[in-house]
């Protein structure tokens, strides 16, 4: 198993290189100019030169390049044009809303989608499963950030239950927390609840005709220790792969859900440094993300082998 | 025993979900809480070091922390805020500034000439307006009380342009602009009536009340006399989304959102609990002709351009609604002192047939006009939509490129690819500071005519304010002969805010001085 991690980590390395070149040069190659976002587009086009060489703006493409990769691998991710920081402390700053809005969307998303999608497989056919599978179609369907837009208009405007907008951080307290951060994960876990469901279903189904189910049904065990302890634990393998993939994309950025409900998290880091064109936070952003989908997806397979004995990664099982 | 472990895992989240719902302490209409003020603005200032930006964000913010020598009073003239008065020799070259005593800055600090100085020295380095009209100044602070700038001609437009909010002269302490060297400054310390707290990137700014500070004397009048900090904290919250802007405000997030869209005007208005402000002629839309090329550099194919345009359907268009919008040809607006009318008659014409003869004299064939557009901005998109089907009732082959605010301006600086762009312009107070007029400001579209040069520099060098308004009516006549660009028409804004705030007034901008809640 380490060395299995080690290769994985180590798999990393030409992943993350291919993605900051490929990132830099799109990034480069889109036009604007962040020297106006900063000084204004009434400001003169002396001031706009000086600036642009201050940030270096002007130096060919390949020195900005070779100067941000040579900083990228001792750590040093460049300096935010706009917010004046480090783009390390920015992403800290921001990660924050980010996980705990993935967090809690993801576990909205378990725990409507399991049951749901159990239900939905061990009921093939009927009305209930019929039901099941096209609220999850309108979910899958439905985008976030329109059904989080009515959510704003039902619960916070109409209703006053919860805030329209905002975020507070875990030291305001878990409530206060939990309570900015409720419609936005609503609005995430609803589709991947029916992204979810859809799998379990899809997964369950298969499992459930397997022949040692039969065997369990025919040694007399009960209906739901053979759905819940024998076929879910079998059928898990494929769920957990969408759960990671989806979490992986959460931790991404929700980019227009964090828009709406306006929450400083990865994605309005993005969203909002792509507009201001501040290159350096977008390379560093983008290449955090592909690391934590590189290394969301490398836990993944660690806990395939917790969950399914059969699959093992040391050398000892080979 | 699972399925009991799923049930009870559902329990807890609805019961989470109704607890935390029941805990949302939204303010009932007619009171608040907390001594506290929170304005959701539309995006967060790429820095408050207001020597070196322009961005009307900065200012909104930036201007209750720092203070300027003059200010403007609600006439938009001249009047002394962290100047005691100023004098202006009889020769018109000389101006003294005795500075108020006592006045503190945010690190406790009292502030000197020496501050001023220092400030005064940024400020003219990085400021258009600065470097315009105070460039060739000699500034000196004969003593620790006193400002003196000598000028190697009068000038009625020095004072203006250290009134100007606008990329404004902020006093600012000697050593935070030493620290600073080449860029920005530091720390935002100033001597206004907030001071500085912290700013959490994309969460807020956040300002408190500032104890040390002396407002001055006179009633409050525009920018000018008794500023007081009523509120203890005033934080602005950068909303983007302007779904979301009004949503807080409805259900008390919020305590003042600007830039509202028009169209939720009347939804607003009948709302419980709010109040709607329809701030005056916030700024104008201005219709932008690259000079550069060839098509626009022909004075008859941009006069085609004004002649064919009916600015009713325009604004219309753009707001939807005649109270956010009126039709006028002045390029300073109605309420200013230096408003003239000249050149009426070549506004808002919309003379088809006189459109397409001076066309065909521009020697046009028909060739693709590249018309520059964002979606960022409604009232851009809108408004460019309805020019281009009115140029093409005229015969000219609009091409739309839509692009995102970032790349429209990235290229409208670049000389070649683009004919024109409808962008606003705001806050033009005082005719040397229109920035499309004079040609050594080099602005996006390279208008260059010595002849408007010429009556520019008249006027900056006039010291009798008559005299100066007479030379700007034939500035503003020329313009309308020339068409460097065409204006739209003046544009309102909506604010809105919870009807516990009291004493919200708008003038150039919001301001949040000398308003309390309760």
């Amino acid at each position: 198993m380490p060395r299995y991690i080690c290769k994985r980590i180590l798999s990393l390395i030409p992943v993350l290189a291919v993605v900051a070149l490929i990132d830099f040069i799109i990034i480069h190659l889109t036009p604007g100019d962040p020297a106006v976002i900063m000084l204004g587009s009434d400001a003169s086009e002396v001031d706009l030169a000086k600036l642009r060489e201050q940030l270096g703006l002007t130096l060919p493409i390949y020195v900005q390049f070779s100067y941000w990769l040579l900083g990228a691998v001792q750590g040093d991710l460049g300096r935010s044009i706009f917010m004046d920081m480090p783009v390390t402390q920015a992403i800290w700053q921001h990660l924050g809303p980010t996980v705990s809005l993935a967090l809690l969307a993801e576990i909205i998303a378990i725990l409507f989608a399991l049951p749901l999608g159990v239900m939905a497989a061990t009921r093939r056919g009927s009305w209930i499963d019929q039901l099941l599978m096209v609220i999850g179609l309108l979910g899958i369907s439905i985008p976030s950030f329109w059904l989080g837009l009515n959510f704003i208009l039902l619960f916070a405007v109409k209703l006053n239950w919860l805030p329209a907008a905002g975020y507070q951080p875990l030291s305001s307290g878990l409530l206060n927390h939990i309570k900015y951060l409720l419609l936005p994960a609503l609005s995430l876990g609803i589709m991947q609840a029916a992204l979810i469901a859809r799998m379990t279903r899809a997964s369950m189904l298969e499992v459930l005709s397997e022949n040692y189910i039969r065997t369990a049904q025919a040694k007399g065990l009960k209906r739901q220790v053979i759905i819940y302890k024998h076929a879910l634990r079998n059928a898990f393998i494929p769920i957990l792969t969408v759960i990671g993939l989806t979490f992986a994309t959460l931790i991404g950025g929700a980019v227009v859900t964090e828009m709406v409900f306006n929450i400083p998290g990865i994605g309005k880091l993005v969203v909002n440094s792509v507009l201001r064109r501040d290159y350096v936070v977008i390379q560093g952003t983008i290449l955090m993300i592909a690391t934590a989908y590189v290394f969301i997806n490398l836990l993944i397979d660690i806990l395939y082998a917790y969950i399914d004995p059969r699959v093992r990664f040391d050398d000892q099982a080979r | 025993m699972i399925r009991c472990k799923w049930l009870l895992a559902v329990i807890a989240v609805l019961v989470l979900l109704v607890t935390t719902a029941c805990s949302n302490s939204a303010p009932e209409s007619g009171k608040k809480e907390k001594n506290e003020l929170k304005v959701a603005i539309s995006g967060a200032p790429p820095t408050l070091d207001l020597h070196k930006t322009t961005t009307l964000i900065a200012q909104k913010v930036g201007w209750h922390i720092f203070d300027t020598l003059v200010t403007l009073d609600e006439n938009y003239q001249v009047v002394p805020m962290l100047a005691e008065k100023f004098e202006i020799s009889p020769d018109g070259k000389t101006i003294t500034l005795p500075l108020r005593k006592d006045i503190a800055f945010h690190n406790g600090k009292a502030m000197t000439a020496e501050d001023v100085l220092a400030s005064i020295n940024r400020w003219r380095k990085y400021s258009s307006l600065g470097k315009a009209n105070l460039g060739q100044a000699e500034i000196t602070a004969p003593d620790k009380d006193t400002i003196v700038i000598k000028l190697p001609a009068p000038s009625n437009a020095v004072l203006f342009s250290l009134a100007y909010p606008s990329q404004g002269a902020s006093i600012m302490p000697k050593e935070v602009i030493d620290e600073a060297g080449d860029g920005n400054v530091k720390q935002f310390v100033g001597t206004g009536p907030f001071q500085f707290v912290e700013w959490k990137q994309d969460q807020y700014i956040h300002l408190k009340k500032f104890d040390g500070f002396k407002p001055r004397p006179e009633p409050a009048s525009g920018l000018g006399g008794k500023r007081e900090a009523l509120v203890t904290d005033l934080y602005f919250i950068p909303v983007g989304d302007n779904a979301t802007r009004v949503a807080g405000v409805q259900t008390g997030e919020y305590d003042i959102a600007d830039e509202i869209p028009f169209d939720n005007y009347q939804m607003l208005k009948s709302s419980a609990g709010l109040k709607t402000d329809i701030a005056q002629d916030t700024t104008y839309l201005n219709l932008v002709f690259n000079k550069k090329n060839p098509l626009f550099a022909n004075v008859k194919a941009r006069q085609a351009v004004a002649a064919a345009l009916d600015m009713d359907s325009i604004m219309q268009a753009v707001t939807g609604n005649p109270e956010f919008y009126t039709l006028d040809a002045g390029l300073v607006f109605p309420q200013d002192a230096w408003y003239v009318d000249n050149g009426k008659e070549k506004y808002n014409q919309k003379n088809t047939e006189l459109a397409r003869k001076l066309l065909a004299e521009s020697g046009y064939q028909g060739e693709p006009v590249v018309f520059l557009v964002t979606r960022d901005f409604d009232y851009m998109y809108k408004s460019s939509l309805v020019v281009k089907e009115q140029l093409e009732q005229i015969g000219v082959n609009v091409k739309l490129e839509v692009y995102d605010w970032a790349t429209l301006n990235g290229k409208r600086s670049n000389q070649n690819g683009w004919d024109m762009f409808v962008t606003t312009s705001s806050g033009f107070r005082e005719p040397t500071a229109i920035l499309f007029l004079d040609s050594r400001l080099k602005w996006a579209g390279w208008y260059n005519n010595p002849q408007m040069d010429n009556l520019l520099d008249q006027i900056r060098g006039s010291v009798n304010f008559a005299d100066a308004k007479q030379i700007f009516g034939q500035a503003q006549a020329l313009y309308w002969e020339e068409v460097p660009t065409v204006k739209l028409g003046n544009m309102n804004g909506l604010v809105v805010y919870r009807n516990y705030v009291q004493g919200y007034k708008y003038f150039m901008e919001s301001t949040f001085w000398n308003v309390s809640v309760q």
